[in-house]
């Protein structure tokens, strides 16, 4: 494997990676975390494991500066870690297990683009599949799953890269077009300040995650209220607009106009299994006034509208386009023009991830049934919080990432109260 | 116009292992067309064939086969 430059949306996870360790926290690494109704054929596991690289060299290929970009440098040879461990017998413990193991910091151009643990207990087990997030994203972990445990596809194909081929119809002009595009778009979000989460100002102290799940039952219910609420297209928009109204009660900080929730779109085709690695997602903005925020129907239409102008103007493309100029910034300047609005404060209400559900759905991992799943990221610090949704045989899963320094326990307890009562339509 | 809503909804939104075999009644959000999709699939129509398609109509009903696409599009024209 020859270098392999890293491709626009690489490079932004790149430069927030730079910022989650500028504000103390270990990195951008996040993980795929599986729940295993026994102990899975360790060796099995580890086979697959030694044989995955062979298919997928970019697993365990490592960052490499060239200038002020990167690129993965790989001769394939090396191997993909595999950690074994215990799991604590109780719950809250083996959360810290897995809450050390993604908050374990490794220099950028040191860190392995992904990493399995096991960790065994009695009667179960848990599968956490670390990744960096420049190697690749949310849903391409999902498919380096599909693709470690299944041996029916070949290897990656570079020609199936959605976001180099979405980059390459455009000329030059029209990607200067675009970028101007998206950079007035957002000059037009920042007119308003945006509501930050109430937050202390010291050490971050670690990524911590609390999960709210909900039963078949409520998941239909809170599916059922999205469809209604925002229809087809706008499942994602329903759980923004819950979580922006649950950030509000549990109390915002200092003033702000609107809430900004930046969500990204992958650019795969639904049920394709490639390409796996490589960030293949642009985004787009949520927005929505105070005055938005109060009335529940009126916010989703809102968002509904919005959403909708923004696809039909092209602007998932067009940041694309005011990524690939951003690749050519130095790391922290670049964090810091997509971090902050011009008067320095930060753009982002909190970060946002749809997921949907598991897909393709592992049937067993070596042996043991699936019986849950969810996902965790890393976050900038402020504003220190991230909210991913998944879901896995019908019962959705809410994953609240914050820095666990920068909260009260009381605070985050009344966020997850909140959007639990928001998402049931409890509070409508 | 038929065939450039299939080209452009096997080539763009959805990876089926035999598009040519995929009918026109078969089932396109079984078959994974998730929201976006949909979103991008109303959106090509509209421009590209220079109709409108109201938003109260975006039911699975009209969408969720080539076949039902097609008569709803045409219900527009």
């Amino acid at each position: 494997m020859t270098l392999q430059r890293l491709n626009p949306a690489d490079h932004f996870t790149l430069m927030m990676d730079d910022q989650i360790r500028r504000s103390g926290l270990a990195g951008n690494f996040c993980a795929l975390v599986l729940q295993l109704d026994g102990e899975p054929d360790v060796e099995a596991l580890r086979e697959r494991a030694r044989d995955f690289p062979r298919r997928f060299p970019r697993a365990v290929a490592r960052l490499r500066r060239q200038g002020r970009r990167y690129a993965w440098d790989s001769d394939g040879t090396a191997t993909l870690p595999f950690h074994l461990h215990e799991l604590a017998c109780d719950s809250p413990a083996g959360e810290r297990q897995l809450a050390a193991i993604v908050n374990a910091a490794a220099d950028a151009e040191a860190a392995a683009p992904l990493e399995l643990h096991l960790l065994r207990g009695p009667g179960h087990a848990v599968l956490a599949l670390k990744w960096f997030h420049p190697a690749c994203d949310a849903k391409g972990i999902e498919l380096v799953l599909h693709h470690l445990l299944h041996d029916d596809t070949g290897g990656d194909d570079a020609a199936a890269a959605a976001l180099e081929g979405l980059l390459g119809r455009s000329g030059l002009w029209e990607r200067v077009r675009q970028g101007w595009q998206a950079k007035r778009n957002i000059a037009r979000l920042d007119r308003r300040a945006s509501i930050l989460p109430e937050h202390g100002d010291g050490e971050p102290g670690g990524l911590a995650v609390r999960l709210e799940r909900f039963d078949a039952g409520q998941s239909r219910r809170i599916l059922d209220q999205a469809r209604a609420s925002t229809g087809l297209t706008g499942t994602a928009l329903y759980f923004i607009g819950c979580a922006m109204r649950a950030l509000l009660e549990a109390g915002a900080g200092d003033g702000g106009d609107a809430c900004l929730v930046p969500y990204a779109v992958n650019l795969r085709r639904s049920r394709a299994l490639y390409p796996v690695f490589g960030n293949q997602v642009s985004f787009l903005f949520a927005q929505a006034g105070r005055e938005q925020l109060t009335q529940r129907e009126r916010l989703f239409e809102h968002l509904k509208a919005q959403n909708r102008e923004a696809v039909k103007a092209g602007l998932d493309r067009a940041m694309l386009a005011l990524m690939q100029a951003g690749s050519w910034l130095p790391l922290a300047r670049y964090g810091d023009i997509v971090r902050r609005a011009p008067r320095g404060r930060e753009r982002s209400s909190f970060w946002f991830s749809y997921t949907g559900a598991l897909e393709p759905r592992p049937a067993e991992v070596a042996g043991c049934r699936v019986t849950d799943m969810y996902q965790v990221s890393q976050v900038t610090a402020p504003p220190s919080l991230g909210l991913l949704v998944s879901g896995f045989d019908g019962r959705l899963t809410v994953s609240i990432n914050y820095a666990a320094r920068r909260f009260a326990p009381d605070w985050i307890d009344a966020l997850a109260q909140a959007l639990r009562a928001e998402l049931l339509a409890d509070a409508a | 116009m038929q065939e450039e809503i299939r080209a452009f909804i096997f080539s763009e939104l959805l990876f089926v292992d035999d598009p040519a075999g995929f009918g026109d009644e078969d089932d396109l959000l079984d078959a994974g067309l998730d929201s976006m999709g949909i979103m991008r699939l109303v959106l090509f129509v509209e421009e590209r064939f220079g109709i409108s398609l109201p938003d109260d109509e975006l039911e699975p009903d009209n969408l969720r086969t080539l076949g039902r696409l097609q008569r709803w599009i045409e219900r527009h024209r």
